[in-house]
C-alpha cells in the first residue's frame, strides 16, 4: 500500500458554534515520507494529528488511514496499531513503572504472544537507544529519554506511520536533539513514515516536505526550501524562518539555503567570485 | 550599585550522603541594578538552583548572598523582605493559577504583602497593562484562557508584587514563535518602564540575545562568563565547546573566520551579518 | 523528606529472589507475616530471623538498603519498646522507682516485639524491592482470577494501582514545584492557626488537582492510542510460571513454619 494517510475535504469543530478547528483539509501522505506540519498554537495542527488515528472523527469529509475510513468504529484498533502517536508531555503517556514494561503495553493490548513481545520490546528499545535503561523507572529519566521510551512503546506495535504531536515542545535543546536523531534513524533504517508536528522551524527544515497550517487551513505544502522562501507570509502567521535562509535572501543568493553549511557555501561563492552568483 | 552579590555561593544536594552533588560551586557574582541579565546553560548546569537562592527559597550550603546590600540570611525579617523584593516566576507558571478570576489571581501576591485595597487594585491593573491582559480577561476564570494568555496572567501575578528584581525561569518554553516574541517584548517593555533589574533563565541564546544587556553563562555548577552580549559572542567557540547552541549567524561567521576571512565573530543577527559581509566585500 | 521512603521502591536485579514467580513471593510474604505472629519464644523467632537473613542474602540487595527500609519506622519501634518495658511486669524486678517498675519480662518482651516488627518490615520491603510494582499488581490480578465473575473489575483495579504507583513520584514533584511557586508569591504556609494553615493549602491543592485531571485526560488518550481496550484479549510479556526455585522456596518457608511450631511447643513462651 502506497498511501498511508488520506484527508479528503476534512472539517472538524470542537463546539457547536461553528468555529472550525480545521476546515476543508485535503492532502495525502505516502509511505516512507517525512512530513513536518508547521503552525502556531491553535492553527489546527494538533487536531490534524488526532484526526489521523481516529481519536477524532471528521464532521465533514473523510480520513483514510491505511485505506480504512476512521469513522468505521469496528476497525479503530487496527488503525491505531498502524498509525502510532507520540504526545507532547512525556510524563503523561508512560503507563508502567518500569521502562520495558511500558514498552510492552501496546503489544500486550494487541494480544501479541509473550515471547514475541519480549523480542519486539528489546528491538524497540535498541532502536531508540534505551536498551540499557530497560529496567529503570521512567520518572528518573530525562525528558528526552522519556520521550524515546514513548517512541519505543509505539515502535513495539510495529506501526507503518508515527505521528509526533509537538513531541519536542517540552524538552531542552539536548532532549530535542535526542528525539530528532531517533526519529531520523527510525525513518532511514526502518522506513517508517513520519508526521512531525512542531512549531520549531529548524526541526521542520529536516523534513522532505512541510505542511504549513494557519486557521485550520493549509497555507503551504511544499519542500522546506520553497516554504521558507515565503518568509514574509510565514512571519505574518506567527512563524519564523531559519536565520541562514533569511541571511541568504538578504544577500540575494541565488541558491536556496536552509542550514549554516548551505549559507556558508553560498557566501564563499559570493566572496570568491566577487559576484552574487552564489 | 550592585543589586545581587554572591560570595563563594555553594549549594550541595544530598549533603553527607554518597549521592552528594554540587548544584552550584563557589559562585561569585555581582549584578548591577537595572540590568537585564540572561542566564544561559543547559539542564543541570545549576541555573535553576542559582535563581532559587536569590529570593531565599534555597539556603546556601556555603557562602553568602546579598540582595540590595543586605545578607538575606542575617535574620528572619530580612528573609521575608527578600521574598517580596525578588519576584520569582517559575517555568510553566500557568500551572500555579488557582483563583476564580484572573483579577483575584494577580492580586494573590500583593494581598500576601498586606497592602491596602486601593494599592492592590492599582497594582493589579498596572501589571495587567504590562502583560496585555485586558479588562475583559480580568473577570474571566484563568482556566478559560489560552496557553499564552495564562502564561501572561501568571507573569502579571509576579509583576504585581512590584519586585525590585524580577526573575523568570524559562518564560518562553513551550510557546510558539509568536507567543515567545510577545513574552520577550513585554519583559523588555517592563524593564524599560520600571527600571527594575530583570533576570531571565533560558537555554536558548538566540531568544534572549535580542533583549539582554548582560549574559551569564553557566556550566557544570559554576559560571563560565559574565559580560555584555557582544563579549559573550566573541567567545562563541567556548560556548559551542560546552555544548551550548549559538545562533546560525554566529556559526556562519565563526566558520568564515576559520577559513581565513577577516570577519568579526560576535555576530548574532541577520542585519549584523549583512553589514559585515558588505564591509568585507568592500575591503577585498 | 518524602523522597527518603524506600518502601514500595524497586531495585532491579537478577537474583533468584528477583526471578521468583511474583505470585509465590506474594503468598510466601503473606505466610511469613502470619508465622512471625505465631512465634512464642526466642528460639522460634530466631529461626524466622535466620530464614529472613538467608532470603536477604539470596536477593543480593545491599544491607544498607535493607537498613534504610527500617528508617521510617524507628519511632514506632522505639515507642512499642518503651510501652512494653513499662507495662509488662513479669519476671525479676530490675528497677523500681515510684510507679515505674522495670522487669526482665518487660525487657524481653520489648526486644521480642522490636525484632518482630523489624523482621516484618524487612520481609515486606524485600517483596517490593525485588518485584516491580506492575508485577505485584499483575500477581494480585492473577491470584484473584479464579473469581471469574468479577475478573473484569479485578483487571481494572490492578491497572489503576499500576497507574497510581507510576504517578505518585510525579505528583510529589508537582506538589513541591507548586509550593515553591506560591511561596515565591508570598504564600505563608508555616505560621498561623490550624484553620489558617489549612486555608493556605488551597493555592497549592487547586492547581495540583487541575494538573492531575489534565494528566489523567492526556494519559487516557495515550492509552487509547496504544490500543488499550480493557483486559479482554490482553497478553503479558512477563509470564508467570512456577518453577523449581519457587517450589524450593515454598518448601523452605514450609519447613521454617514447621520448625516454628515445634520450637513453640518445646520451649517456654516469652509472650
Amino acid at each position: 500500500m502506497d498511501t498511508i494517510l488520506e484527508f479528503k475535504n476534512v472539517s472538524f469543530s470542537y463546539d457547536d458554534d461553528g468555529n472550525k478547528a480545521v476546515s476543508n483539509l485535503s492532502f495525502t501522505i505516502k509511505k516512507g515520507e517525512f512530513v513536518a506540519v508547521l503552525g502556531h498554537n491553535g492553527s489546527g495542527k494538533s487536531t490534524l494529528a488526532k484526526l489521523s488515528n481516529a481519536i477524532l472523527i471528521p464532521d465533514e469529509g473523510q480520513v483514510l488511514a491505511m485505506g480504512i475510513d476512521t469513522a468505521d468504529e469496528t476497525r479503530t484498533l487496527e488503525i491505531r496499531q498502524h498509525i502510532g502517536m507520540v504526545f507532547q508531555n512525556p510524563d503523561n503517556q508512560i503507563v508502567a513503572t518500569i521502562v520495558e514494561e511500558d514498552v510492552a503495553f501496546g503489544p500486550e493490548n494487541l494480544g501479541v504472544p509473550p515471547e514475541e513481545i519480549r523480542i519486539r520490546v528489546d528491538k524497540a528499545l535498541k532502536a531508540v537507544g534505551m536498551y540499557d535503561f530497560r529496567d529503570h523507572e521512567p520518572h528518573k529519566l530525562s525528558g528526552g529519554q522519556k520521550q524515546r521510551v514513548a517512541i519505543a512503546g509505539i515502535i513495539a506495535m510495529q506501526p507503518d506511520c508515527i505521528v509526533l504531536d509537538e513531541a519536542t515542545a517540552m524538552l531542552d535543546p539536548n532532549g530535542r536533539k535526542e528525539v530528532i536523531k531517533t526519529i531520523k534513524y527510525l525513518h532511514e533504517e526502518y522506513g517508517i513514515t513520519v508526521v512531525f508536528i512542531t512549531h520549531y522551524m529548524d526541526e521542520a527544515a529536516l523534513a522532505d516536505r512541510i505542511i504549513v497550517m494557519n486557521d485550520g487551513e493549509i497555507l503551504f505544502d511544499d519542500h522546506p526550501l520553497e516554504v521558507f522562501h515565503h518568509g514574509k507570509e510565514l512571519r505574518e502567521v506567527g512563524l519564523d524562518v531559519p536565520q541562514a535562509t533569511e541571511f541568504a535572501i538578504a544577500l540575494n543568493m541565488k541558491r536556496k539555503v536552509l542550514t549554516t553549511e548551505d549559507a556558508l557555501e553560498g557566501l564563499i561563492g559570493i566572496l570568491e567570485k566577487g559576484s552574487s552568483e552564489g | 550599585m550592585s543589586i545581587i552579590k554572591t560570595e563563594n555561593l555553594t549549594h550541595l544536594y544530598s549533603q553527607g550522603t554518597p549521592f552528594e552533588v554540587a548544584a552550584i560551586r563557589n559562585v561569585n557574582l555581582d549584578i548591577a541594578e537595572g540590568e537585564l541579565v540572561a542566564i544561559i546553560g543547559h539542564t543541570g548546569s545549576g541555573k535553576s538552583t542559582l535563581i532559587q537562592h536569590f529570593n531565599g527559597l534555597l539556603k546556601p550550603t556555603e557562602g553568602k548572598i546579598f540582595i540590595d546590600g543586605k545578607d538575606i540570611w542575617q535574620d528572619k525579617a530580612t528573609l521575608k523582605e527578600t521574598r517580596f523584593k525578588v519576584g520569582l516566576c517559575f517555568q510553566y507558571p500557568e500551572y500555579q493559577l488557582f483563583e476564580e478570576t484572573v483579577y483575584k489571581d494577580i492580586a494573590f501576591g500583593p494581598k500576601n504583602m498586606e497592602l491596602s485595597a486601593e494599592e492592590i487594585d492599582k497594582r493589579v491593573k498596572k501589571a495587567a497593562k504590562f502583560t496585555g491582559v485586558t479588562e475583559e480577561m480580568l473577570e474571566k476564570s484563568p482556566f478559560d484562557l489560552s496557553g499564552g494568555e495564562k502564561r501572561r496572567v501568571a507573569i502579571a501575578g509576579v509583576m504585581a508584587m512590584e519586585p525590585k528584581i524580577l526573575v523568570l525561569d524559562e518564560p518562553t518554553s513551550g510557546l510558539d514563535p509568536m507567543g515567545r516574541d510577545k513574552i520577550l517584548n513585554l519583559i523588555k517593555y517592563y524593564r524599560e518602564q520600571t527600571g527594575s533589574t530583570v533576570i531571565i533563565v533560558s537555554h536558548n541564546m538566540e531568544d534572549v540575545a535580542s533583549i539582554a544587556t548582560k549574559i551569564l553563562v553557566m556550566n557544570e555548577a559554576t559560571f563560565l562568563s559574565y559580560g555584555n552580549v557582544d563579549d559573550t559572542y566573541s567567545a562563541a567557540d567556548e560556548l559551542l565547546s560546552v555544548g551550548l547552541d549559538v545562533p546560525q549567524m554566529t556559526k556562519i561567521f565563526l566558520e568564515l573566520k576559520k577559513r581565513g576571512y577577516p570577519v568579526r565573530t560576535n555576530i548574532y543577527t541577520v542585519e549584523q551579518g549583512v553589514k559585515e559581509i558588505q564591509k568585507l566585500r568592500a575591503s577585498l | 523528606m518524602i523522597r527518603d521512603i524506600t518502601i514500595g521502591q524497586f531495585f532491579p536485579g537478577n537474583s533468584i529472589i528477583h526471578k521468583m514467580d511474583p505470585r509465590m513471593k506474594l503468598v510466601l510474604t503473606f505466610l511469613y507475616i502470619v508465622v512471625i505472629f505465631m512465634c512464642k519464644n526466642f528460639w522460634s523467632l530466631g529461626l524466622m530471623v535466620a530464614s529472613l537473613i538467608i532470603t536477604v542474602a539470596l536477593s543480593k540487595i545491599s544491607v544498607k538498603t535493607i537498613l534504610k527500609s527500617i528508617k521510617p519506622i524507628v519511632i514506632l519501634t522505639v515507642f512499642t519498646a518503651i510501652i512494653n518495658i513499662f507495662y509488662v511486669n513479669t519476671g525479676e524486678v530490675l528497677v523500681k522507682w515510684a510507679f515505674i517498675k522495670i522487669t526482665t519480662g518487660g525487657i524481653f518482651t520489648a526486644i521480642f516485639m522490636v525484632i518482630r516488627i523489624v523482621a516484618l518490615v524487612i520481609a515486606s520491603s524485600l517483596l517490593t524491592y525485588t518485584t516491580s510494582p506492575t508485577l505485584i499488581t499483575d500477581a494480585i490480578e492473577r491470584l484473584l482470577s479464579p473469581l471469574k465473575f468479577m475478573s473484569n473489575s479485578v483487571h481494572t483495579i490492578a491497572m489503576m494501582m499500576t497507574i497510581a504507583l507510576r504517578f505518585i513520584p510525579i505528583l510529589i514533584d508537582e506538589f513541591e514545584k507548586i509550593t515553591n511557586a506560591q511561596k515565591a508569591r508570598g504564600a505563608d504556609l508555616e505560621t498561623g492557626t490550624l484553620i489558617e494553615r489549612a486555608k493556605a493549602l488551597i493555592p497549592i491543592f487547586i492547581p495540583l488537582f487541575i494538573t492531575s485531571f489534565r494528566r489523567a485526560y492526556e494519559l487516557a488518550f495515550a492509552m487509547e492510542c496504544r490500543c488499550y481496550h480493557g483486559g479482554e484479549g490482553r497478553t503479558r510479556m512477563k509470564q508467570m510460571k512456577l518453577e523449581i526455585r519457587d517450589v524450593f522456596c515454598g518448601l523452605f518457608i514450609m519447613l521454617t513454619t514447621v520448625g516454628v511450631v515445634l520450637l513453640n511447643i518445646n520451649f517456654t513462651a516469652v509472650i
